[in-house]
Protein backbone atom coordinates (compact mmCIF):
# COMPACT_ATOMS: atom_id res chain seq x y z
CA UNK A 1 0.00 0.00 0.00
CA UNK A 2 1.26 3.49 -0.78
CA UNK A 3 2.25 5.79 2.06
CA UNK A 4 0.54 9.04 2.99
CA UNK A 5 3.43 11.01 1.54
CA UNK A 6 3.28 9.10 -1.74
CA UNK A 7 -0.43 9.78 -1.91
CA UNK A 8 0.09 13.51 -1.56
CA UNK A 9 2.77 13.42 -4.25
CA UNK A 10 0.45 11.86 -6.82
CA UNK A 11 -2.69 13.76 -5.80
CA UNK A 12 -2.45 16.23 -8.70
CA UNK A 13 -2.30 13.48 -11.33
CA UNK A 14 -5.04 11.53 -9.57
CA UNK A 15 -7.41 14.47 -9.37
CA UNK A 16 -6.70 15.54 -12.95
CA UNK A 17 -7.30 12.00 -14.25
CA UNK A 18 -3.71 11.52 -15.38
CA UNK A 19 -2.65 8.70 -13.06
CA UNK A 20 -2.25 5.15 -14.47
CA UNK A 21 -5.11 2.79 -13.57
CA UNK A 22 -3.11 0.53 -11.28
CA UNK A 23 -1.84 3.52 -9.34
CA UNK A 24 -5.41 4.88 -9.09
CA UNK A 25 -6.47 1.61 -7.46
CA UNK A 26 -3.72 2.04 -4.88
CA UNK A 27 -4.80 5.60 -4.20
CA UNK A 28 -8.45 4.61 -3.80
CA UNK A 29 -7.53 1.77 -1.44
CA UNK A 30 -5.44 4.15 0.67
CA UNK A 31 -8.21 6.77 0.76
CA UNK A 32 -10.67 4.15 2.03
CA UNK A 33 -8.43 3.22 4.91
CA UNK A 34 -6.86 6.54 5.91
CA UNK A 35 -9.27 9.21 7.25
CA UNK A 36 -6.58 11.88 7.21
CA UNK A 37 -5.70 11.32 3.55
CA UNK A 38 -9.41 11.07 2.76
CA UNK A 39 -9.86 14.55 4.25
CA UNK A 40 -6.74 15.81 2.50
CA UNK A 41 -8.00 14.60 -0.87
CA UNK A 42 -11.48 16.02 -0.27
CA UNK A 43 -10.15 19.43 0.71
CA UNK A 44 -7.63 19.47 -2.17
CA UNK A 45 -10.52 18.92 -4.57
CA UNK A 46 -12.57 21.51 -2.73
CA UNK A 47 -9.86 24.13 -3.24
CA UNK A 48 -10.12 23.60 -7.00
CA UNK A 49 -13.91 23.64 -6.94
CA UNK A 50 -14.13 26.77 -4.82
CA UNK A 51 -11.71 28.54 -7.12
CA UNK A 52 -13.83 27.68 -10.14
CA UNK A 53 -16.83 29.22 -8.40
CA UNK A 54 -15.17 32.59 -7.87
CA UNK A 55 -17.10 35.27 -9.73
CA UNK A 56 -15.33 37.65 -12.07
CA UNK A 57 -14.55 41.02 -10.55
CA UNK A 58 -16.64 43.81 -12.06
CA UNK A 59 -14.78 46.34 -14.18
CA UNK A 60 -14.32 49.60 -12.26
CA UNK A 61 -16.41 52.37 -13.90
CA UNK A 62 -13.37 54.62 -14.27
CA UNK A 63 -11.58 51.86 -16.20
CA UNK A 64 -14.44 51.54 -18.66
CA UNK A 65 -14.27 55.29 -19.29
CA UNK A 66 -10.49 55.17 -19.62
CA UNK A 67 -10.69 52.33 -22.15
CA UNK A 68 -13.34 54.10 -24.16
CA UNK A 69 -11.11 57.18 -24.34
CA UNK A 70 -8.13 55.05 -25.38
CA UNK A 71 -10.15 53.43 -28.16
CA UNK A 72 -11.34 56.83 -29.39
CA UNK A 73 -7.74 58.09 -29.52
CA UNK A 74 -6.69 54.93 -31.33
CA UNK A 75 -9.37 55.32 -33.97
CA UNK A 76 -8.71 59.02 -34.60
CA UNK A 77 -7.38 59.55 -38.14
CA UNK A 78 -3.63 60.25 -38.32
CA UNK A 79 -2.79 63.93 -38.10
CA UNK A 80 -5.94 64.86 -36.25
CA UNK A 81 -5.15 66.67 -33.03
CA UNK A 82 -7.31 67.95 -30.27
CA UNK A 83 -6.84 71.70 -29.88
CA UNK B 1 -7.61 53.51 -37.60
CA UNK B 2 -9.22 51.85 -40.56
CA UNK B 3 -12.20 49.74 -39.84
CA UNK B 4 -11.26 46.10 -39.51
CA UNK B 5 -12.18 44.13 -42.62
CA UNK B 6 -14.08 41.03 -41.64
CA UNK B 7 -14.05 38.02 -43.93
CA UNK B 8 -17.29 37.53 -45.77
CA UNK B 9 -19.46 34.82 -44.27
CA UNK B 10 -19.52 32.02 -46.79
CA UNK B 11 -21.47 29.50 -44.84
CA UNK B 12 -18.46 27.21 -44.55
CA UNK B 13 -16.91 25.64 -41.50
CA UNK B 14 -13.94 27.99 -41.25
CA UNK B 15 -13.06 29.92 -38.12
CA UNK B 16 -15.46 32.69 -37.12
CA UNK B 17 -14.38 36.20 -38.09
CA UNK B 18 -12.47 38.15 -35.45
CA UNK B 19 -14.38 40.74 -33.47
CA UNK B 20 -14.29 44.41 -34.37
CA UNK B 21 -12.28 46.89 -32.30
CA UNK B 22 -15.45 48.01 -30.55
CA UNK B 23 -16.38 44.41 -29.76
CA UNK B 24 -12.91 43.73 -28.39
CA UNK B 25 -13.20 46.64 -25.98
CA UNK B 26 -16.80 45.94 -25.03
CA UNK B 27 -16.84 42.14 -24.79
CA UNK B 28 -13.31 41.13 -23.84
CA UNK B 29 -12.16 43.87 -21.47
CA UNK B 30 -13.62 42.17 -18.34
CA UNK B 31 -11.91 38.89 -19.20
CA UNK B 32 -8.54 40.58 -19.75
CA UNK B 33 -8.95 42.67 -16.60
CA UNK B 34 -9.75 39.67 -14.41
CA UNK B 35 -6.86 37.56 -15.67
CA UNK B 36 -4.40 40.44 -15.29
CA UNK B 37 -5.77 41.29 -11.85
CA UNK B 38 -5.26 37.77 -10.56
CA UNK B 39 -1.82 37.40 -12.10
CA UNK B 40 -0.60 40.77 -10.83
CA UNK B 41 -2.58 41.00 -7.56
CA UNK B 42 -3.01 44.70 -8.16
CA UNK B 43 -6.03 46.59 -9.45
CA UNK B 44 -3.94 49.51 -10.74
CA UNK B 45 -1.47 47.27 -12.57
CA UNK B 46 -4.35 45.23 -14.01
CA UNK B 47 -5.94 48.41 -15.37
CA UNK B 48 -2.70 49.42 -17.11
CA UNK B 49 -2.28 45.95 -18.57
CA UNK B 50 -5.90 45.80 -19.71
CA UNK B 51 -5.54 49.01 -21.70
CA UNK B 52 -2.20 47.89 -23.12
CA UNK B 53 -3.57 44.49 -24.16
CA UNK B 54 -6.73 45.82 -25.78
CA UNK B 55 -4.77 48.37 -27.80
CA UNK B 56 -2.27 45.70 -28.85
CA UNK B 57 -5.11 43.42 -29.92
CA UNK B 58 -6.88 46.12 -31.89
CA UNK B 59 -3.64 47.03 -33.70
CA UNK B 60 -2.97 43.37 -34.51
CA UNK B 61 -6.54 42.50 -35.54
CA UNK B 62 -5.87 42.98 -39.26
CA UNK B 63 -3.14 40.32 -39.06
CA UNK B 64 -5.18 37.86 -37.00
CA UNK B 65 -5.59 34.84 -39.25
CA UNK B 66 -7.60 32.62 -36.97
CA UNK B 67 -5.06 29.79 -36.64
CA UNK B 68 -5.88 29.90 -32.95
CA UNK B 69 -9.28 30.72 -31.48
CA UNK B 70 -9.59 34.41 -30.69
CA UNK B 71 -9.87 33.87 -26.89
CA UNK B 72 -6.68 31.74 -26.96
CA UNK B 73 -4.86 34.50 -28.83
CA UNK B 74 -6.17 37.04 -26.34
CA UNK B 75 -5.00 34.88 -23.41
CA UNK B 76 -1.50 34.71 -24.84
CA UNK B 77 -1.26 38.45 -25.32
CA UNK B 78 -2.62 39.08 -21.82
CA UNK B 79 -0.23 36.65 -20.16
CA UNK B 80 2.74 38.12 -22.04
CA UNK B 81 1.69 41.65 -21.14
CA UNK B 82 1.24 40.74 -17.48
CA UNK B 83 4.64 39.07 -17.33
CA UNK B 84 6.30 42.03 -19.05
CA UNK B 85 4.56 44.44 -16.69
CA UNK B 86 5.72 42.43 -13.73
CA UNK B 87 9.32 42.36 -14.94
CA UNK B 88 9.27 46.14 -15.26
CA UNK B 89 7.77 46.45 -11.83
CA UNK B 90 10.52 44.10 -10.56
CA UNK B 91 10.14 42.00 -7.49
CA UNK B 92 9.01 44.90 -5.35
CA UNK B 93 6.91 42.81 -3.03
CA UNK B 94 7.47 39.20 -2.27
CA UNK B 95 4.27 37.78 -0.78
CA UNK B 96 5.90 34.89 0.98
CA UNK B 97 9.53 34.56 1.89
CA UNK B 98 11.34 31.50 0.64
CA UNK B 99 11.49 30.24 4.18
CA UNK B 100 7.76 30.65 4.71
CA UNK B 101 7.02 28.86 1.44
CA UNK B 102 9.26 25.96 2.34
CA UNK B 103 7.50 25.69 5.68
CA UNK B 104 4.07 25.59 4.06
CA UNK B 105 5.11 22.99 1.51
CA UNK B 106 6.89 20.85 4.06
CA UNK B 107 3.80 20.88 6.24
CA UNK B 108 1.51 20.05 3.34
CA UNK B 109 3.69 17.43 1.72
CA UNK B 110 4.79 15.55 4.81
CA UNK B 111 1.70 16.06 6.95
CA UNK B 112 2.73 15.06 10.42
CA UNK B 113 -0.69 15.94 11.82
CA UNK B 114 -4.04 14.44 10.84
CA UNK B 115 -6.06 16.47 8.35
CA UNK B 116 -9.55 17.50 9.39
CA UNK B 117 -12.49 17.86 6.98
CA UNK B 118 -13.73 21.34 6.10
CA UNK B 119 -17.07 22.73 7.06
CA UNK B 120 -17.52 24.65 3.80
CA UNK B 121 -19.58 23.41 0.88
CA UNK B 122 -19.23 24.84 -2.64
CA UNK B 123 -22.93 25.55 -2.84
CA UNK B 124 -22.66 27.78 0.22
CA UNK B 125 -19.43 29.41 -0.81
CA UNK B 126 -20.79 30.91 -4.00
CA UNK B 127 -23.23 32.95 -1.93
CA UNK B 128 -20.74 33.95 0.68
CA UNK B 129 -18.82 37.14 -0.08
CA UNK B 130 -16.51 36.67 2.88
CA UNK B 131 -15.42 33.28 1.58
CA UNK B 132 -14.82 34.70 -1.89
CA UNK B 133 -12.57 37.41 -0.44
CA UNK B 134 -10.74 34.83 1.62
CA UNK B 135 -9.96 32.70 -1.42
CA UNK B 136 -8.98 35.72 -3.55
CA UNK B 137 -6.56 36.83 -0.83
CA UNK B 138 -5.12 33.34 -0.58
CA UNK B 139 -4.54 33.26 -4.35
CA UNK B 140 -2.98 36.72 -4.23
CA UNK B 141 -0.68 35.46 -1.48
CA UNK B 142 0.80 32.71 -3.65
CA UNK B 143 4.34 33.35 -4.90
CA UNK B 144 4.16 34.56 -8.50
CA UNK B 145 5.50 31.48 -10.34
CA UNK B 146 2.91 29.32 -8.59
CA UNK B 147 0.12 31.86 -8.87
CA UNK B 148 0.58 32.20 -12.64
CA UNK B 149 0.18 28.48 -13.20
CA UNK B 150 -2.70 28.16 -10.74
CA UNK B 151 -4.66 31.06 -12.23
CA UNK B 152 -4.19 29.83 -15.79
CA UNK B 153 -5.01 26.20 -14.94
CA UNK B 154 -7.66 26.24 -12.24
CA UNK B 155 -9.23 29.67 -12.70
CA UNK B 156 -8.98 30.07 -16.49
CA UNK B 157 -9.18 26.34 -17.21
CA UNK B 158 -6.35 26.23 -19.77
CA UNK B 159 -4.64 22.91 -20.61
CA UNK B 160 -1.22 22.31 -19.06
CA UNK B 161 0.49 22.13 -22.46
CA UNK B 162 -0.85 25.55 -23.42
CA UNK B 163 0.24 27.03 -20.09
CA UNK B 164 3.70 25.55 -20.61
CA UNK B 165 3.95 27.25 -24.00
CA UNK B 166 2.84 30.59 -22.59
CA UNK B 167 5.21 30.52 -19.64
CA UNK B 168 8.13 28.72 -21.26
CA UNK B 169 7.81 25.68 -18.99
CA UNK B 170 7.69 21.93 -19.59
CA UNK B 171 4.38 20.20 -18.88
CA UNK B 172 6.05 18.43 -15.95
CA UNK B 173 7.07 21.80 -14.48
CA UNK B 174 3.55 23.15 -14.95
CA UNK B 175 2.07 20.16 -13.12
CA UNK B 176 4.60 20.42 -10.33
CA UNK B 177 3.86 24.11 -9.79
CA UNK B 178 0.12 23.54 -10.02
CA UNK B 179 0.27 20.81 -7.39
CA UNK B 180 2.33 22.95 -5.04
CA UNK B 181 0.06 25.94 -5.58
CA UNK B 182 -2.98 23.84 -4.68
CA UNK B 183 -1.21 22.51 -1.60
CA UNK B 184 -0.25 26.02 -0.53
CA UNK B 185 -3.82 27.24 -1.01
CA UNK B 186 -5.17 24.27 0.89
CA UNK B 187 -2.78 25.05 3.71
CA UNK B 188 -3.69 28.73 3.70
CA UNK B 189 -7.44 28.08 3.72
CA UNK B 190 -7.49 25.15 6.15
CA UNK B 191 -7.40 27.24 9.34
CA UNK B 192 -10.52 29.10 8.16
CA UNK B 193 -12.53 26.11 6.97
CA UNK B 194 -11.57 23.16 9.18
CA UNK B 195 -14.34 21.66 11.22
CA UNK B 196 -13.97 22.25 14.92
CA UNK B 197 -13.27 19.07 16.85
CA UNK B 198 -16.05 17.91 19.14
Amino acid sequence: MITCRQLVECLCDYVDGELPCDRCDEVRAHLCECPSCHAHHATYVLVIRLTQLLPAAPMPPHLSARLQAALSREQRPPGEHIV
Amino acid sequence: MDEVKRPAAEGGTGPPPPPTAEEVFRDYAPRVYNLARRMLSSDADAEDVTQDVLLQVVRKLPTFRGEAAFPTWLHRITVNAALTHRRKRAARDEHLTREALDTVLEREESRHEPVRPWSVAPEEAILDRETQDLIERAIAGLPEPYRDVFVLADVEGLPNAEIGEMLGLSVAAVKSRLHRARLMLRGALAPHFEEVSA
